[in-house]
């Protein structure tokens, strides 16, 4: 198999004393997706934040395309290439959807390179593209605050679309989604993972089930089990942390 | 596109245009009021494009006013003076040689090239040092009340070298013109109204940039211009900076139109009064925050000579109900009211129902 593009080796954090992630590695190929389930305060978030600089590791490193990209300032992660989607929907409320949008598709972030009017040809072009595809169109010149949650959502979906990373870190896309939403979620995650990789944090089960990718379960900041859902489903270590309860209703349901 | 562009930048061509024309209308006190307004004015927009557009308060524009005014007043006191003797006040503290960071200010060209450099420079750093290292806002606040605090302090104690308390006064020459001929009146008129209309267009055009979006947005949400690999802190250096050196310039045009600058123009207090300036006339509007410059100002010479002991009282009053009932202050008043009015014309239907937002309990628990 192919290098990995992301390389989790052995990654603890401490968080004010807790052990927020205790010995977690991870290898993900390029141009897959993976799902990451596991119960509240497993380190899922946790995990995300470390890759991308916000929190930092006490010990353990993540490899980027196979750099050391542990102690990398912020910026210069996600100008390596992973762009991160966060929980609560991280648009700038006060510029317009559009301006959002702009800020994102930037190929050239160095701030020298900001003093000019518009953009160029191909990143308008694909400022309108993300629009559409996210259906805002006509919204273009609404403020970000002015906006539904759901909307917000999208916004922010649009902007990971638009900043066109390699490695695209998705934490809960679809809270506060409606059923439609979600599913047209799915279906963009899946036409994503064909040019991109994707990591995606979900709580929501039937989501987790559409994306149909392969599932690594985190407990207690540790790898519990990896492998496809339908197999996790019968494996009773998950059953007893975390799907007991899905399982339990999708009993109840049939 | 074009057209709405013309129509937006014609106001304040007018606006210019009038004040330029200002001596034709305005009598002698109220030019040199006009002159010393405005050129607060180009300080306040500088505040604007700190506090109203990065989201950074700062306390501390009297030092940056003071380093331009007490850089062209220390020439103004040189060139007035046969060569070799020592400016009055240094003689009087009995100082017998010219200290020699006096000596450069001599030169014309030097001294108008510090008014924008030394405040610049100033500023730079300490930019550099506070947003590199990520500070929030209150800290910056209070590290620029601090410093200025410290410049004032330093003015008054070092009275032989500064002027002390007194500050730099008893100007007679600018450029080799007497200062009070009415023809150095008229084209230092000109020149304000020039460099005020400069600093205006200047800070129009940098928040119509790509980088003015990212002032912005790193004041909407820094971490999240971070997570879309922008670094914010050249954005906040960039208008500190310019902020700087627009104080600057404000502080010497001032010093020239009133004949003096003293450690009382740049203190602590002072500084705290060009905030509320722009408080009043609209943090996040450049045309508010020169309305409200000159609005103030105007009611402190009209107020302050007549109840001196009460004008604090009324700043401060004005200033807590500015916050409290016009939180976006004069410019935010009179954009409302053109909403208001555009209303009817254009929508008699209602909008249609939006989804209403899913409140989200997610997201205070994330870590």
């Amino acid at each position: 198999m192919a290098e990995p593009l992301l390389e989790i080796q052995d990654l603890h954090v401490t968080l004010d004393g807790f052990r927020a992630l205790d010995g977690v590695s991870l290898k993900i190929y390029p141009r897959t997706a993976r799902v990451i389930i596991g119960p509240n305060g497993a380190g899922k978030s946790t995990l995300l934040d470390t890759v991308i600089g916000r929190t930092r590791a006490t010990r353990g490193r993540v490899l980027f395309r196979g750099h050391d990209v542990t102690h990398l300032p912020e910026h210069r992660i996600v100008r390596a290439g992973i762009c991160r989607k966060f929980q609560t929907p991280g648009v700038l409320e006060q510029l317009t959807v559009y301006d959002n949008l702009a800020i994102a598709v930037r190929r050239n972030k160095h701030w020298m390179a900001h003093f000019r009017f518009r953009l160029d040809p191909g990143e308008r072009a694909r400022v309108e593209a993300v629009l559409t595809e996210i259906g805002m169109a006509e919204r273009r010149d609404r403020r970000a605050a002015e906006l539904a949650h759901g909307e917000k959502q999208w916004l922010e979906i649009g902007m990971v679309l638009a900043a066109d990373a390699e490695l695209v870190l998705l934490d809960e896309p679809t809270s506060g989604m409606t059923p439609a939403e979600t599913e047209r979620t799915a279906q963009l995650i899946h036409r994503l993972s064909t040019r991109h990789t994707v990591v995606v944090i979900d709580h929501d089960m039937a989501f987790v089930e559409k994306l149909g990718a392969p599932v690594t379960v985190l407990h207690l900041g540790r790898v519990l089990k990896e492998g496809d859902l339908q197999s996790l489903r019968e494996d009773p270590d998950v059953i007893s942390i975390y799907l007991g309860h899905a399982r339990r209703q999708d009993h109840a349901a049939s | 596109m074009r057209r709405s562009w013309v129509l937006s930048v014609l106001p304040s061509i007018v606006v210019f245009i009038v004040l330029l024309f200002a001596p034709l209308y305005l009598g002698a006190y109220n030019l040199m009021l006009s002159g010393r307004f405005l050129s607060l004015g180009i300080l306040a927009m500088g505040i604007v494009l700190v506090w109203g557009y990065a989201g950074v308060l700062p306390l501390g524009q009297g030092v940056f006013f003071g380093l331009g005014g007490y850089a062209l007043a220390m020439h103004l006191k040189l060139a007035a003076l046969p060569a070799g003797e020592l400016p009055d006040f240094m003689q009087w503290n009995g100082v017998e040689a010219l200290p020699a960071w006096w000596k450069p200010f001599a030169s014309p060209e030097f001294a108008l090239a510090a008014v924008v450099v030394v405040p610049g420079l100033v500023a730079l750093a300490l930019a550099w040092l506070v947003f590199r290292r990520r500070m929030t806002s209150v800290y910056i606040a209070l590290i620029t009340q601090a410093l200025a605090l410290a410049f004032a302090t330093l003015l008054i104690s070092r009275q032989g070298t500064t002027g002390g308390f007194n500050g730099l006064t008893d100007f007679q020459t600018l450029f080799g013109a007497p200062l009070g001929d009415e023809r150095t009146r008229l084209w230092l008129h000109v020149a304000t109204v020039g460099l005020a209309a400069l600093a205006y267009y200047l800070a129009r055009t940098l928040a119509a940039t790509q980088a003015g979006r990212l002032v912005r947005a790193v004041r909407d949400g820094e971490n999240r211009v971070r997570f879309l690999g922008y670094s914010p802190a050249p954005y906040k250096i960039l208008v500190f900076v310019i902020a700087g050196v627009f104080a600057g310039l404000g502080g010497a045009l001032h010093t020239l139109h009133a004949g003096v600058i003293t450690p009382e123009a740049v203190g602590v207090v002072p500084s705290i009064y060009m905030v509320v300036w722009v408080a009043i006339g609209g943090r996040e509007s450049l045309p508010g925050a020169l309305v409200g410059t000159v609005l103030v100002n105007l009611a402190k010479d009209a107020l302050s000579s007549t109840w001196p002991n009460a004008w604090p009282y009324l700043m401060g009053a004005v200033y807590i109900g500015v916050v409290r009932a016009m939180p976006r202050g004069l410019a935010g008043v009179v954009e409302s009211a053109a909403a208001w009015l555009r209303r009817p014309r254009t929508a008699p239907a209602k909008p249609p129902a939006a989804d209403l937002p899913v409140a989200d309990t997610e997201a205070t628990s994330h870590g």
